[in-house]
């Protein structure tokens, strides 16, 4: 029988629904796989073990009595240390931030808890979300990094010790992260989960978003954490929040799942430094989707779209500037290497660069929307290659960085393993507020091939 | 990058800056300086509005 902390975040709500399964049960199984194996893979920054128990108590009452507080009810989740979470410490990685605690709940937090989530804890960050590295380990290879920024999010979710994460991205760090640990992780459109309360590394590029292991299951979550946010003025002028999961049941309501999704392979850029397993796994990913009925074709990327990585990366360090300009003054020595170079070349950079770099973004926005009219979908490799060894870095994220920089939604589902074992993953990205086509075509890739089933060996 | 510079050093001085603010960092700031170059290199219409204005009408702040 599958112990309850190896479900997915679907099966583990069915059961619950079901009242095959309570979620003290679950909390329990979770509790001890993280016992069991959180030492050597370091996922988590900390676990709030006696909160998530009281709270796995109240919602087993709950259910005996048939009150179900949402499609999460029992749910363990992983929250990512830059979200804040009340009354519980939300460090960001940082020894700027260590002790802080936080006396209200991130936006997407609370609309977790809202849904019957258990917050079982805080999962490490890079320091600020950024490039300095957190301990966490890539569960498939412990010797390898997990990614960033969310890489205790990936790592826990990979390592089954939690059904579903919280992660945010400003270049790659949702999408990184999840292809290096083998899950899926999506980066909503801009302004389609609040920021609020998800301490900023550049207000521009910031994107949380869900993270889990199966396509499914991060619709689910996307459901519950998206929507309207009054302390998020981006969130207000965002089409109403459709019903994510519900869509992935009856795709033939609406036309099929890949049956008339047009899938753009883009003609340069992210084929720039592609490792070769990943790049042969990338193009057997596409001709999957042809099979699955995709209408595949090639697309040129607008000229400007090389220019706009650039402009991505200085309003990057601008804004990250601004955000630690007050605690640089007098704690520099208190960053890491990495972002303190971020910080320092922000300073530098002039304002009439930062606004036009703001501009190239108008324009880059403007010319990728007309690309998405000739398809539906962009696939592309969602990393240069596997998660690279060692602890030092996190990777790069210049296949992901395209779709911060724009706003545009994009996801990783697995799509293959190199041959020493590590994962691999395929980017689909899209229109703005599109994420459901994205979620189809993930769900029919995940569907037909066998890497979402994958457990690393630990 | 010229530290010493007496722009530079006004803009540390203004925003007070640590002492050693703009003197590490050089290979990242050589990328930073490419960067710049090609953002201004970038052949754009006067009139586009850079992303981020606030659209009043819809709802932002």
């Amino acid at each position: 029988m599958t112990e309850p902390y190896a479900l997915s975040l679907s099966e583990a709500a069915a059961a619950i629904t079901g009242r095959r399964l309570t979620p003290v049960d679950l909390l329990d199984s979770t509790v001890g796989r993280i016992r069991e194996v959180d030492p050597r893979v370091l996922a988590w920054a900390r676990v709030c073990i006696e909160d998530a128990q009281r709270e796995a108590r109240r919602l087993t009452d709950l259910q005996t009595a048939g009150t179900m507080l949402g499609p999460l009810h029992g749910i363990p989740i992983g929250v990512k240390d830059i979200f804040y979470t009340a009354g519980v410490e939300t460090a960001c990685g940082s020894r700027i931030m260590a002790g802080f605690v936080p006396g209200y709940d991130a936006t997407a937090v609370a609309r977790l808890r809202q849904a019957g989530a258990i917050i079982l804890g805080k999962t490490h960050t890079t320091e600020f979300a950024s490039f300095d590295p957190s301990p966490a380990r890539n569960p498939w290879a412990l010797d390898h990094t997990p990614g960033g920024s969310s890489s205790g999010s990936a790592a826990a979710l990979a390592a089954r010790m939690c059904q579903g994460a919280l992660g945010s991205q400003t270049s790659g760090s949702i999408v990184r992260p999840a292809a290096f640990c083998g899950i899926v992780g999506l980066k909503p459109t801009f302004g389609r989960v609040s920021r609020h309360g998800v301490h900023p590394l550049a207000w521009t590029l910031d994107h949380p978003g869900p993270m889990a292991r199966t396509v499914r299951d991060v619709a689910v979550l996307l459901e519950v954490i998206a929507g309207s946010d009054p302390h998020d003025p981006a969130t207000l002028a965002a089409p109403p929040v459709p019903r994510y999961a519900a869509a992935l049941e009856s795709p033939g309501a609406e036309g099929g799942a890949l049956g008339r999704v047009r899938i753009g392979v883009p003609d340069r850029y992210f084929t720039d430094g592609l490792d070769p397993e990943a790049a042969r796994a990338s193009q057997e990913a596409v001709d999957t989707l042809g099979r699955l009925g995709g209408r595949v074709q090639p697309v040129t990327l607008p000229a400007l779209f090389e220019a706009g990585m650039e402009a991505h990366e200085l309003i990057h360090n601008v804004e990250a500037a601004a955000v630690h300009i007050e605690t640089y003054r007098t704690r520099a020595a208190d960053y890491g290497q990495k972002l303190r170079a971020i910080i320092e070349t922000g300073f530098q950079v002039p304002g009439p660069t930062y606004v036009r770099a703001q501009q190239i973004r108008t324009r880059l926005i403007d010319a990728m929307r007309t690309l998405l009219t000739e398809v539906d979908v962009l696939a592309t490799p969602a990393a240069l290659g596997p998660a690279p060894r060692g602890l030092a870095a996190t990777g790069s994220p210049v296949l992901n960085r395209p779709f911060s920089f724009l706003g545009f939604p994009s996801l990783t589902v697995p799509c293959g393993r190199t041959d020493a074992g590590l994962p691999l993953g395929l980017q689909l990205a899209g229109r703005p507020f599109d994420e459901i086509t994205l979620l189809r075509a993930a769900a029919a890739f995940e569907a037909a091939t066998p890497w979402a089933r994958h457990v690393p060996p630990l | 990058m010229n530290a010493d510079h007496a722009g530079v050093g006004w803009t540390r001085a203004l925003l007070d800056l640590p002492a050693e603010s703009g003197e590490l960092f050089a290979a990242e700031w050589e990328t930073v300086r490419r960067r710049i170059t090609i953002v201004h290199e970038t052949a754009l219409p006067r009139e586009t509005e850079p992303a981020g204005a606030p659209r009043l009408a819809r709802g932002d702040r």
